[in-house]
């Protein structure tokens, strides 16, 4: 059998699990054979989803993956994803996403277009990627068509989502009185703050809630697949095409996306065959915008000064016309509601063709060509406000961006397998070309002449600006993998891939990833197999793998110092506008990939004829030549800002167990899978970036320290509060960090032990990774009906709310409700208030708002992410309405978190200020109808 | 079989051809590398320009950049009674007259920096453009880039008293 015609196998999903295939790098494997780490999910569990973007539906489900997703905004809401802990502080540690070998997004697709997707995690598996493996590689493979009757499928489903969690804000009453209370003078007259509780003066003294109103509300989501599939012995097919419409929270906020999927093999005749694929997708995004003078922008932003301004002063006064606001610039719901947006449109499509030649038995050889071809447009057109006595916020401010993104790629491998008797040998080498390129211009304009036409030519001439660059990489690459396995009981893998890369240096343009793994299916062994009290032990498999893979999100030029032209060098001379240019930036010439070394051990085991199955891995992965900018050990006296250079280390460790067991009582099949990781991160080396620190601790002085996690929070010890004024002079000195402290403020504690309280005494106060996280798949099945949970949950992290989020009164910024419960001042006697006295602070803080374990919190958290229940029409019943199956679903998608955080609050993001979209809950009924 | 041989030969020279078309050298698109900077003349200005510029900010920024800009002047300002930073004793500006100006300050440093910036641009220059043809404007351009180098060891000296 050679690797092409493993292609054409039809997977079922009930087969037995020896036959299972795994998809790895360049082919596939059988799964029994399988000795690296690959953590894998086929379609089945993504498709009644009611998640927009697939990379969502997949946390909790795989063990080492964590996924975590930051914002809810439609189009942005991607899960961030992380294999086996952080991996650098330098490059960005974000796996490689591969859709059936060339590079793409979670976004492109719609659930029912993909057949599985694999995660490489150790470097047995991900060596054949060599440079850009070092996080892991998402392998995801869409569905081909299978010879046989042609099936239509349709997937549909309508939801609504909302908010997962919503800061709880004050009244304006309540706004009033602890304003009061932290100035300690009447502020607001007793009159006013009757007027704000009895609304009897709406347009001077409003309550309103603008959170509630921005982000309280539902959104409305569709999505709607078609999918044909068949073909005979010539020609197989899957098309596809689908349509998703996500709504978000705020008016005009909105993602539409149309996908269309062609794969179409054709087979000329037993030696030659040809795979087409062919994939389009038009996305377009929208989100509303601030008027055009403002400092700040975007969906965000609007958020955030929801948060942070009380509702003192309405949007929208009596007669209909526009409230002054807070800074006389109008509301935040005034912006949301106005013809501000930002709007992101981009249209793809993607070709490649895959050509099998199989000359002799066992020999195959593929040519493969791919380009992806994707043009974007931003425009941001900022609109004039009008307010009420003919203020007017403006003018207006329009800025537009094209660019194109074109990446192709020509690979040559070549297959061998040979069998003989118990030996087994499969050989592969390959020859790839990639690179890709892009170009982007840009301009902007002010006092667009119609809000209803935001194009350039509509703008004043005057003061416009225009843009123009682009970046192009390439990669040049030779593959090699060798298996062997004996019988199938001893296995043994050598992989290697040969790199070069135009971002590396001249002189070292080629890098060698090469990995080593074996295993052990002793299982397989003679006295295994003639023992009968092992034979309730199904399968139980060794194995251990060492590797070297390459992390090159290094920039695209990154060793090359340049001149850069830019405005910062402009200058005048007489009334002439005339260029400059200057090095601004050391950059070291030999700067190179950043490289992990991992090696992993573990071993697989199945009982009672596979019903009940258990793995676990231990991992060790350390990243070395991290780039890091040494900035804090050059003198300013260089005169040049510094590049990075390939100096720091780290290291991740941990554990991967997963346990899976399937049953059934009668017609009741019921299904438990469950993984668990630990994963340490320590960095090891800021290599020239170490400062020797006054407290003993080495590293950069704010948030990179050796022994302790890549991300990390910093800060003072504390012992409570101050109960009373007397008590600050028996107490250390804290002058120098927290001077004129009085009763309800901090209590510092002093660690170096010289009795006064300094930035020395600064120690690790948590870590932002988390240690542990798990994830629980529940799924029953009963008759018709089928029901599914899906929980998942981190531990061992701590989280911050700071500015916005977490001090009431910053920049004349609001107090929300748990605040007003737990603050000093309504518990005087309480030493350890969870809020301190309350004051108001400037955005330089204050003496209370210093990064101290009194702000950590506790972000763990237990959600369930999908719960699902299902109704599939009786086959008989289903053949007298002439089709082939319906079934019918509700899913729910993070409807509840259990977590340690303030009401109001989503631990899953851990640093938060308030700068933020909150992620949401998705209510969905949809169907799957089969003809 | 002299089919099957035709395909292999094919195939051989399509490898063969593409092989030798690849290259790996990428050059960044709107910036000028420092090797090919000095190929043209007309570059020294540009150059030049930039010496005066510094990378000021054009118009109001939140904290000192350079000791011409207008955050440089501004923080200066606060020596004497014509600046106050109203938002208290932890604000930035406001520890230059609160008398707790520490040796880590940030916003000394980026003076302190920022000369030294322009000094090394300026030393870069005057390197640079001794190569060249010494017309009347190199010369004069020489003389402009000494000079202003000049006056940011003259803010220097005044600031910071002794320096190198």
């Amino acid at each position: 059998m050679t690797a092409s015609t493993n292609l054409n196998i039809t997977l079922k999903s009930n087969v037995e699990k020896l036959d299972e295939v795994v998809v790895v790098g360049y082919g596939t494997q059988k799964k029994v054979n399988v000795i690296g780490s690959i953590a894998s999910i086929d379609s089945k569990s993504l498709e009644s989803r009611g998640a927009a973007d697939v990379s969502n539906m997949l946390t909790g489900q795989m063990s080492g993956v964590t996924i975590t997703q930051n914002s809810g905004n439609p189009g942005q809401d991607a899960g961030k994803i992380r294999v086996r802990g952080v991996g650098s502080f330098g490059a960005s540690p974000d796996p490689l996403v591969l859709i059936d070998g060339m590079p793409g997004n979670f976004y492109e697709l719609m659930p029912a277009d993909i057949e599985s997707i694999s995660v490489l995690k150790d470097a047995s598996s991900a060596a054949i990627y060599g440079s850009r493996a070092a996080n892991g590689v998402v392998l995801i493979t869409t569905k081909k068509g299978k010879a046989g009757q042609t099936r239509v499928t349709y997937n549909g489903a309508v939801g609504f989502s909302k908010a997962v969690a919503l800061p709880q804000m004050a009244h304006s009453y309540e706004y009033a009185e602890f304003l009061n209370m932290a100035i300690g003078k009447e502020n607001f007259s007793q009159e006013a703050i009757k007027k704000y509780r009895d609304g009897s003066d709406p347009d001077n003294y409003a309550d309103e809630n603008m959170i509630e109103e921005l982000l309280g509300g539902h959104a409305f989501q569709t999505k709607h697949e078609l999918s044909v599939n068949g073909g005979n012995q010539n020609i197989t097919y899957a098309l596809s095409a689908g349509y998703l419409r996500q709504n978000g929270l705020l008016r005009n906020n909105y993602m539409d996306k149309y996908t269309g999927r062609a794969n179409i093999g054709l087979t000329f005749n037993d030696k030659l065959k040809l795979d087409v694929r062919l994939a389009g997708a038009v996305k377009d995004r929208n989100e509303p915008s601030t008027p055009g003078p403002l400092d700040f922008d975007g969906v965000q932003s609007i958020i955030q000064q929801a948060l942070r301004f009380p509702g003192l002063t309405p949007t929208y006064l009596q007669n209909g016309q526009l409230g002054m606001g807070p800074k006389q610039q109008g509301t935040p719901v005034a912006w949301a509601n106005s013809s501000s947006f930002f709007n992101e449109g981009e249209k793809s499509i993607k070709a490649n063709a895959e050509l099998t030649f199989s000359p002799l038995k066992g020999l195959s050889l593929r040519a493969i060509g791919g380009y992806n071809f994707g043009l974007t447009e931003e425009k941001h057109y900022r609109n004039e406000l009008q307010l009420t006595d003919g203020k007017i916020v403006g003018p207006s401010r329009l800025t537009n961006m094209m660019y194109w993104n074109a990446y192709k790629t020509f690979q040559f491998i070549a297959n061998y397998n040979l069998k003989i008797k118990q030996h087994d040998v499969s050989l592969l080498a390959g020859y790839t070309w990639e690179d890709e390129s892009q170009r982007f211009v840009s301009g902007s304009r002010n006092k667009i002449a119609s809000d209803d036409k935001p194009f350039l030519s509509m703008g004043d001439a005057n003061g416009q600006t225009n843009s123009g660059d682009g970046y192009d990489w390439a990669l040049q690459s030779v593959i090699g993998r060798l298996s062997y396995n004996y019988d199938q009981r001893y296995l043994f893998e050598l992989n290697m891939r040969y790199d070069g890369s135009s971002r590396f240096p001249t002189n070292s343009k080629y890098a060698l990833f090469p990995s080593v793994s074996a295993g052990w299916r002793i299982t397989e062994e003679k006295f295994w197999k003639d023992t009968p009290a092992l034979d309730f032990v199904t399968n139980l498999k060794f194995k251990a793998s060492y590797g070297v893979l390459g992390n090159n999100n290094i920039g695209n030029y990154p060793y090359q110092t340049v001149y850069e032209l830019s405005s910062k060098h402009n200058y005048v001379f007489g009334g002439t506008y005339t260029q400059g240019a200057a090095i601004t930036t050391y950059t070291d010439p030999n700067l190179k990939w950043e490289r992990t070394r991992t090696s992993d051990v573990g071993f697989e085991a199945a009982f009672f004829n596979n019903s009940l199955t258990f793995n676990a891995t231990y991992f060790y992965r350390k990243t070395t030549d991290v780039l890091y900018t040494p900035a804090a050990s050059v003198s300013d006296i260089f005169g040049l800002k510094l590049s990075k250079v390939n100096t720091g280390a780290l290291e991740n460790k941990g554990w991967e167990f997963e346990v899976g067991y399937a049953n059934h009582l009668g017609d009741f099949n019921y299904r438990i899978n469950g993984n668990f990781s630990i994963i340490n991160n320590k960095v090891l080396t800021l290599g020239l970036g170490n400062v020797q620190q006054r407290n003993g601790m080495v590293g950069n002085g704010s948030d990179l320290f050796i022994g302790y996690p890549m991300e990390m929070f910093y800060g003072y010890k504390t012992d409570g509060l101050f109960l009373d004024d007397s008590e600050v002079s028996s107490w250390v000195d804290q002058k120098a960090i927290a001077s004129g402290s009085k009763a309800g403020d901090i209590r510092y504690l002093d660690v170096t032990g010289d009795n006064k309280v300094t930035p020395d005494d600064r120690v690790y106060l948590g870590s932002r990774i988390p240690k542990y996280t798990f994830g629980l798949n529940l799924a029953c099945n009963y008759k018709q009906f089928d029901f599914s949970m899906l929980l998942q949950g981190v531990a061992k992290v701590k989280g911050l709310l700071s500015r916005y989020a977490g001090w009431a009164f910053n920049q004349e910024g609001n107090i929300q409700k748990w605040q007003m419960e737990e603050t000093w001042n309504v518990q005087k006697h309480n030493r350890y208030a969870k809020y301190p006295r309350l004051e108001t602070t400037s955005n330089a803080g204050g003496k209370n708002t210093l990064t101290s374990d009194y702000w950590l919190l506790d972000a763990s958290y237990l959600k369930v992410r999908n719960v699902q229940l299902g109704y599939t029409l009786p086959k008989n019943t289903a053949k007298n309405i002439g089709i082939a199956a319906l079934r019918m679903f509700v899913s729910l998608d993070n409807p509840l978190t259990l977590d340690h955080y303030y009401k109001g609050w989503d631990p899953e993001t851990t640093n938060s200020s308030g700068y933020y979209y909150p992620t949401m809950a998705t209510y969905s009924f949809g169907l799957t109808l089969s003809l | 079989m002299k089919h099957f041989k035709f395909q292999y030969i094919i195939a051989a020279s399509l490898f063969a051809s593409f092989m030798g078309a690849c290259s790996l050298e990428r050059t960044p698109l709107s910036n000028i590398a420092d090797n090919e900077f000095w190929n043209n003349p007309n570059r020294a200005s540009m150059a030049l320009t930039a010496l005066y510029r510094g990378e000021i900010t054009n118009g109001v920024e939140f904290s000192p950049s350079d000791f011409w800009s207008y955050g440089g002047f501004l923080y200066t300002e606060h020596i004497s009674d014509n600046g106050f930073d109203r938002r208290g004793e932890n604000a930035p500006y406001f520890q230059i007259s609160s008398g707790k100006l520490l040796n880590n300050n940030n916003m000394i440093r980026i003076y302190w920096r920022a000369a030294y910036h322009r000094i090394e641009n300026c030393n870069r220059f005057l390197r640079d453009i001794a190569s060249a043809n010494q017309t009347d404007e190199v010369k004069r351009m020489t003389a402009e880039a000494r000079f202003l180098r000049a006056t940011q060891y003259h803010y220097l000296a005044s600031y910071f008293k002794d320096v190198h």
